[in-house]
């Protein structure tokens, strides 16, 4: 195991030489890092908080919507969900992907131009949309 | 807005999951199936290894310590008896088992002997102690959570997905048991309302914006045994399968595992059923056995009911 050199006690430390350049040099690279690493830091927080604001308006009630199908076959897989992927169009015009898998389940993703809001009441209203799951007897 | 979906069998039934953003699905699938895990392992009446099913053979012996998920399902089973003043009673387990029902429904065979039933009432005896985390059950109990532990379970799942995701709405569905969490759509989330929860052409639709929707029905699970066809909806005051005075209750309340107890409760009110839902104010749809519909508290009228709307029964 090799031990670092080091100052012997009461020598003069060349690193604090102002008539070094190279020291001077050395200074302003270590600037420019510090610098760089408080930017980097700020930038961070920045994007936490914002990500943190977007969750909690997320966790909230609302949500962007979303357009276009996701790929099943690259963003819904897990250690049960895997198989092979089919596209249709159902007759309300909606896109419907389904992911068949290989543990008796089906993935689907649909696709239509409904919006989200803060809604939430017990009561059910009329609706004409199709629905994806049936309240039925089991 | 795109919707995800995906279906597997759990607890016996079919679970679906709906995501708002389908690339939330793999999360939202992964938190799910840990609490309907969590259940089953808990809850599951035919599992010979789950804490149900040991914490009755220790009925009369005192309290035992019990689960966090457990304790909340026998809270949740009584706070349904209370609410429903002993119609929904999960204390049946002797007499549903006595019927023939005493494994996975798939397994049940006709079975010639005969049907001694065996009235509840013994929920009353339950004693729950939250902060020892002991449940006491009254000698003979034999649990059954069947009629409230669905819901229970879609209402925790619904919200874990929830959390899990972060972001967007969550539809769980356990056997037509629907609960919601998270974002609801603007036009809330469309669920088919049959007699079987199978029926992929439902012949109403409504839209739920939050909490629970629940049906119990008559029709789906049936078997024979001595001679007679029975079903798993009993009276707790005979312990008898309950008349067919309503073929299905459809039922939407602030929560699923609500919306199953008034469910269940209406079949066993019978002719009642529909002004007692009405006071309590839980929007329900009964159908009666002749195919007559009941609706109550701003629950929406069919395209063509067949009777007024908000005919108590």
């Amino acid at each position: 195991m090799s031990i670092p050199p080091t100052a012997p006690p009461g020598s003069a430390d060349p690193r604090r030489d102002p008539s070094d350049p190279r020291g001077a040099r050395d200074r302003g690279l270590r600037l420019s890092r510090r610098l760089t690493r408080g930017l980097l830091a700020l930038s961070t927080a920045m994007v936490l908080g914002f990500s943190a604001l977007a969750a909690a308006a997320g966790s909230g009630h609302s949500t962007p919507a979303t357009a276009g199908v996701v790929t099943p076959n690259s963003s819904t897989r897990d250690d049960t969900e895997s198989g092979r992927a089919a596209e249709q169009t159902a007759q309300d015009g909606t896109t419907e992907s389904r992911l068949e898998t290989n543990d008796d389940s089906t993935a689907i993703t649909t696709d239509d131009s409904t919006g989200s809001s803060e809604s939430s009441s017990a009561a059910p209203s009329t609706s004409t949309q199709s629905p994806s799951v049936t309240s039925g007897a089991s | 807005m795109s919707v995800g979906i995906v279906r597997w069998r759990a607890l016996g039934t079919t679970a679906e999951l709906l995501v708002t953003d389908p690339t939330t699905l793999v999360r939202a699938r992964a938190a799910v199936g840990e609490r309907l895990d969590e259940i089953d392992r808990a809850c599951s009446r035919f599992r010979p290894d789950s804490e149900l099913t040991r914490l009755s053979t220790t009925a009369g012996a005192g309290p035992q310590p019990v689960s966090p998920t457990l304790l909340d399902a026998v809270r949740a089973a009584l706070v349904a008896a209370e609410r429903t003043d002993g119609a929904v009673d999960p204390t049946l387990g002797r007499s549903i088992a006595a019927a023939g029902y005493d494994r996975s429904f798939e397994r049940l065979t006709d079975d010639p002997r005969p049907f001694v039933p065996r009235p509840g009432g013994d929920w009353r005896g339950i004693r729950v102690d939250a902060a020892a985390g002991t449940v006491s059950l009254p000698a003979g109990t034999v649990l059954d959570l069947g009629a409230t532990a669905k819901g229970l379970a879609a209402d925790r799942a619904a919200r874990a997905a929830a959390r899990a995701i972060g972001r967007g709405g969550v539809l769980v569905s356990l056997g037509g048991d629907v609960a919601v969490a998270g974002a609801i759509p603007a036009a809330g989330w469309p669920v088919g309302i049959a007699a079987d929860h199978r029926d992929a052409d439902p012949p109403t639709v409504v839209a739920i914006h939050g909490g629970g929707l629940a049906t119990s029905g008559l029709t789906v699970r049936r078997w024979r045994r001595g001679g007679r066809t029975l079903h798993h909806v009993l009276d707790p005051r005979t312990g008898e399968p309950v008349p067919a005075v309503w073929r299905t209750v459809s039922v939407a309340a602030r929560d699923c595992a609500t919306a199953e107890t008034y469910a269940t409760a209406a079949l066993v009110w019978g002719p009642g059923a529909a002004g007692r839902l009405d006071a309590v104010g839980v929007a329900a749809r009964l159908v009666a056995d002749d195919g007559d519909v009941t609706v109550t508290g701003g629950w929406p009228a069919d395209a063509a009911p067949r009777t007024p709307v908000g005919r108590a029964a």
